[in-house]
């Protein structure tokens, strides 16, 4: 039966893909910024946060004019709770993005302290989750979003070594903390990408299965 | 899982027919007692006639007939020798256009006791008094229990029989559609009624307002087709349901 | 619809307006020729029986004389007559009503029963005459009496009774039952608190009616044996007797033109009653619908 209904949650749906794409943009310019020493794409990507943050607030107006018009129950209330939970976090990986695009700048300013290896392999599987995670939200797959779960570990891990190895300059050259712990604070927020990419993993499980898994430990 | 002993309803293997259509297949499911379970599905899937299972009401039906058993409190209600009056006596029921009898509203509330044999005046008065508190109508009509009950509003006709099948002190409560006549507001005070009085009784609705189970039940069966597809607390029916079907029907897709 | 110009629409509905009126003249017409009929009848008798009415008149007994011949014992009779009727088929014809109508399941042999007590309303009246004659007058012995003929046209009226009571019946919601037996009600206490109380004005208006049909028989009254020339009032229910119809058919085939003015007030007397059990009738039925009123 087609409703008016269908229409509308389809719009919903496509929202947070359209805000998703966005963010993911976002992430690879921030990093690309920082590896490429490019400060104006850096000022583009703090520009550029303003507008998912409208994306955001949209999304949420939209959803509770839906439960208030038509009472969703079952399927439909899971999918706009979630859909509201799910751009709330895209909403902190943009601000995350800002926050590395705000680190490139000042970090370009200097020369570069070590060339960025690490840094970006956790930004590529940091993204790799951002969108695994939204596709597990298109497609209604548990599996897969389950599976995003499990990654974050690899992400945990790379920012443990990074800050290892970043001490070991510290300690060799003083003049290098500033922007050893700038690059340790990048690390950071990929690490931070990452959880907020599993909690969209969480929601869609919770979408497709009816069964919260957020703080859980499997 | 449900303990045994709260069990107001046990329905085992019920199967009904009309003359030869199968209205009623294969169902077996209890009904919790001092609970309101509320029944829902599309038009023409049988929850009416289930309910009227419940109080043998089909009996009055031509050509009705039924396999299986229904069991009130451990005994079955279709037992060859079992009295249907007095069935009815612990099983009330209100139905879905109010029917008040034209007489006044005293007489409603009090018929039921006097066909009991509680003849005298003082004892009459006090149920009809107690029952129209029950129903939290007392208060609108003390002053007028002579008048006609037709002349009562709508929500008040309908809260008047909630008291006349109170008044002869029933077990169990089986109302179907009791609001579909009604408009918001009459109805939104029958539902605060049903919840005052989940207390003392067992509540059975037919309702096809599912906003009306999600707002009043504690628990919810999805009828389709003359069976129960689902069956389990409301909460859990109306956000994540197990079966497609009673999704789609929750969701408004068909029906 | 395409758009009509004013003009057009008022000739569509002049000419719609004209097919109204003829319709209604038309009507009209019939009603008037109908009224007119029953007027002319009606004015006619009562000029030519009017004056006679006098209380000699109503209190005296049939004479050979016109002039002294009254009609005491046609009353006396058709009053009992139908009292006695009323008796016996008012308790009958009910109880069968509510049989069938709140008793008896949807079988084939209920329909049939049905479908020949509607049948036997439309029976000619002669019929029960004959039917009275071999039943009560010969094998029961009543002889010519008043309870042979009260019995004959009880069976009369009786099917008449059976369907107005079980239309009265019909006539209560379906709804008042329910909520009775829902209350744990046997169907005798449905019935009787519940349905016979509304049903009650039309039961006892469709018996009125009937009983109103009685009291102008004359042929089936006249098979079982009422005499024509009773010149003494009945003892008992099993005294021979007269009735007002064969009373006033017997006066107008004689020869004598005074007894057709008698025969014409003896007809506005038995109108008077007529209208009389009518008046009753409706009276009741306001009396019983206003307790009701509801």
């Amino acid at each position: 039966m087609h409703r008016r209904f269908d229409e509308e949650l389809k719009d919903l749906k496509e929202k947070i893909l359209r805000m998703g794409a966005k963010v993911e943009e976002q992430i690879a310019n921030a990093i690309k910024s920082l590896v490429e020493r490019d400060s104006e794409l850096a000022k583009e990507v703090i520009a550029n946060d303003h507008k998912v943050n409208a994306m955001d607030v949209e999304i949420d107006e939209d959803s509770l004019s839906l439960i208030a018009l038509h009472q969703p129950t079952a399927g439909d209330l899971r999918l706009i709770t979630t859909a509201m939970k799910i751009s709330t976090e895209l909403e902190r990986m943009s601000d995350l993005a800002e926050n590395i695009a705000e680190r490139a700048i000042e970090l370009n300013e200097e020369p570069q302290l070590k060339p960025y290896i690490d840094i970006p392999r956790m930004a590529e599987h940091a993204q790799g989750m951002v969108k695994e995670a939204l596709d597990a939200f298109v497609n209604r797959d548990a599996t897969l979003a389950r599976k995003v779960c499990g990654d974050d570990d690899f992400v945990d891990n790379l920012t443990h070594q990074i800050f290892r190895e970043l001490l070991t300059y510290m300690i060799e050259d003083p003049h290098s903390i500033a922007r050893a712990v700038r690059i340790t604070f990048v690390s950071k927020y990929l690490e931070r990408m990452a959880d907020h990419a599993t909690n969209v993993a969480e929601l869609v499980v919770y979408l497709v299965e009816g069964k919260i898994i957020r703080h859980t430990s499997s | 899982m449900i303990e045994p002993e709260s069990f107001a309803f046990e329905i085992i293997k019920l199967n009904a027919w009309y003359g030869s259509f199968h209205v009623l297949k294969d169902n077996s499911f209890q009904i919790r007692s001092k609970e309101i379970t509320a029944l829902i599905g599309p038009s023409g899937c049988g929850k009416s006639t289930f309910i009227r299972c419940l109080n043998r009401m089909n009996d009055f039906v031509p050509g009705f007939r039924l396999t299986g058993d229904v069991l009130y409190g451990k005994e079955n209600l279709y037992a060859p020798r079992k009295n249907p009056m007095e069935i009815r006596l612990k099983i009330g029921m209100v139905f879905q256009k109010p029917n008040p009898f034209p007489k006044s509203i005293y007489e409603n509330i009090a018929y039921g006791p006097r066909i009991c044999g509680i003849r005298k005046r003082v004892d009459l008065d006090e149920i009809v008094e107690m029952a129209l508190q029950q129903a939290a109508l007392w208060e609108e009509v003390k002053d007028k229990l002579h008048q006609s009950a037709l002349a009562l509003s709508g929500g008040q006709q309908q809260r008047l029989c909630i008291a006349r099948a109170m008044a002869v002190e029933p077990e169990v409560i089986l109302l179907d559609e009791p609001c579909s006549a009604l408009d918001p507001i009459a109805t939104a005070r029958i539902e605060a009624l049903m919840m005052e009085i989940k207390k003392d009784y067992t509540v059975v609705i037919v309702t096809h307002n599912m906003q009306q189970a999600a707002r009043v039940s504690d628990i919810t069966g999805f009828f389709l087709l003359g069976h129960l597809i689902e069956y389990g607390e409301t909460r859990r029916i109306f956000t994540n349901p197990s079966d497609r079907r009673t999704e789609d029907y929750i969701t408004g897709r068909f029906g | 619809m395409k758009t009509l110009t004013s003009k057009e629409l008022n000739q569509l509905f002049s000419k719609r307006k004209w097919a109204d009126r003829i319709f209604i003249g038309l009507a009209l017409g019939a009603l008037f020729v109908a009224l007119a009929t029953l007027l002319t009848l009606l004015i006619s008798i009562l000029i030519d029986g009017f004056t006679r009415l006098s209380w000699d008149f109503l209190t005296s007994y049939p004479s050979r004389r016109p002039q002294r011949a009254g009609i005491l014992s046609a009353t006396v009779g058709t009053i009992y007559m139908i009292v006695l009727t009323a008796i016996i088929a008012f308790p009958l014809g009910v109880g069968a009503a509510i049989y069938l109508q709140e008793f008896s399941k949807k079988n084939w042999f209920n329909r049939l029963v049905e479908i020949n007590i509607a049948n036997l309303a439309g029976v000619p009246s002669i019929v029960y005459g004959l039917l009275g004659l071999e039943l009560f007058v010969r094998a029961l012995k009543f002889e010519r009496s008043i309870l042979a003929g009260s019995m004959t046209m009880a069976l009369l009226v009786l099917p008449i009774i059976i369907l107005a009571s079980r239309e009265a019946l019909k006539a209560v919601p379906n709804s008042i039952r329910e909520a009775s037996f829902a209350l744990g009600a046997t169907r005798w206490q449905t019935i009787r608190n519940q349905v016979l109380p509304l049903a009650f004005p039309g039961i006892l208006t469709g018996t009125i009616l009937a009983l109103s049909r009685a009291i102008g028989e004359t042929a089936p009254l006249i098979m079982i044996g009422a005499l024509t020339y009773i010149a003494f009032l009945p003892d008992s229910i099993f005294a021979p007797f007269t009735v007002l119809p064969i009373q006033i058919f017997n006066w107008v085939s004689r020869p004598q033109h005074a007894f057709s003015i008698n025969a014409a007030a003896a007809i506005l007397v038995l109108l008077f009653i007529l209208l009389t059990m009518n008046a009753i009738a409706i009276w009741l039925r306001n009396r019983f619908q206003k307790k009701l009123h509801w």
